[in-house]
């Protein structure tokens, strides 16, 4: 599985989660099974006026991840999720690797 | 002649000038377009004769035909349109939808999408004695007031008449597509910090868009922040509005100023005189 991670700076793993997800400063893939990068590309929606939540939620529906870890999503991109059946994970004030240890924890 | 009352600031008194003026003005026509929240019905009682709702077009996908290819929500910059192809489903967000059209036009299954439309307000027609009035409103929860009224500006307005249009207060969108058309606009602005800042923000409005304008200080107290401001812009201040018990109470019980004030109507009629004369067609 594959999961999408919204992360505020491009440090790898150890990137500190956004404490926005729509708006977050990078989006990565994270493959669960293999435990390996897949990408860290910067978000270029983040700076957009209007509908940043859909923008972000087509963009992670295309990716491919069934999983999403990060802050809490906004009204918009949270309709995106649960249409789109995403599992999501809510994690502050942590890095990827902290974030993906208490998922896995928590399951 | 299309006179726009603008402010900048809101609460400086766009509706108690625009109202004024109409009344006074020869065959004239009040349009407000401040559609968010309308009021200048609330001074001049217009008998309503029509209520014609508005409409906007907005795409109706049919996920009986679509093939979820995700063509629209590629096209759409708005981002109003979502698909999600492997669980075949499609949202549609219609507070972001402009009415644009481009997802119909990329979309290459026949019948996939269909515009209907959507009321987003309503316009409303009548007469207040001899006065003609107009009134856009867009209904709770609408984000843009900007179709409504532009559909009036375009449609509604008489030209070889004098329309005293009362836009929205600000600086955005909406006051730019109501002072768009406009021969003149007349800015309202109070002698406080607040009423100059936004004033200066609705000069520069003006100029830019190459307008004519005037300002009308409200609640003037003697401070001379505006006058200062005006005569360094170089903008005429039409009239002084006193901060005083008497408007207020005449406000506050839905009674426009030249009615209840004698002096002010006169001032509005030498004020309405002065700017058909200098800037009108009429």
């Amino acid at each position: 599985m594959k999961a999408f991670i919204a992360v505020e700076n491009n440090a790898g793993i150890d990137s500190r989660l956004d404490n926005r997800f729509a708006r977050a400063g990078y989006f990565m893939v994270y493959d669960m099974e293999s435990d390996k990068i897949l990408s860290i590309e910067e978000n270029r929606f983040k700076n957009g006026a209007h509908g940043v939540g859909i923008e972000t939620g087509n963009y992670l529906i295309k990716s491919g991840c069934k999983l999403a870890i990060g802050a809490n999503p906004g009204p918009k991109a949270e309709s995106i999720l649960r249409a789109g059946n995403i599992e999501f994970y809510i994690a502050e004030n942590c890095t990827a690797k902290e974030a993906i240890e208490r998922y896995r924890a928590k399951a | 002649m299309f006179i726009a009352v603008a402010s900048g600031k809101g609460g400086t008194g766009k509706t108690i000038v625009s109202t004024s003026l109409a009344l006074v003005a020869k065959n004239s026509t009040y349009i407000d377009l401040d559609v968010e929240e309308p009021n200048g019905y609330i001074l001049l009682k217009p008998e309503i004769e029509k209520e014609i709702p508005f409409n906007l077009k907005i795409p109706k996908i049919d996920e009986h035909v679509c093939t979820f290819c995700g063509k629209c929500a590629d096209a759409c910059v708005y981002n109003a349109i979502s698909i999600i192809p492997n669980l075949k489903k499609t949202l549609f967000y219609p507070d972001l939808c402009h009415s644009c059209g481009h997802c119909t036009y990329v979309c290459p299954v026949n019948g996939a999408i269909k515009e209907v439309d959507r009321e987003i307000g309503k316009i409303r027609m009548g007469k207040s004695k001899e006065l003609k009035f107009i009134e856009g409103r867009i209904d709770v929860g609408v984000i843009s007031g900007v179709p409504i009224i532009s559909w009036i500006v375009n449609n509604y307005i008489d030209f070889n008449e004098i329309n005293i249009v009362d836009s929205s207060p600000g600086t955005s969108c909406p006051v730019v597509e109501s002072v768009k058309k406009s021969d003149y606009i007349i800015l309202v602005t109070e002698p406080t910090p607040f009423g100059l800042s936004d004033l200066k923000l609705a000069v520069e409005i003006a100029k830019n868009m190459g307008k004519k304008a005037g300002i009308i200080v409200n609640k003037d107290t003697g401070i001379k922040n505006i006058d200062v401001y005006a005569k360094e812009v170089n903008i005429p201040i039409l009239l002084k509005i006193p901060y005083s018990i008497e408007v207020q109470k005449s406000y506050s019980k839905g009674i426009p100023l030249v009615e209840a004030i004698p002096e002010m109507k006169g001032k509005f009629v030498e004020l309405i005189d002065k700017i058909i004369c200098e800037n009108g067609k009429n």
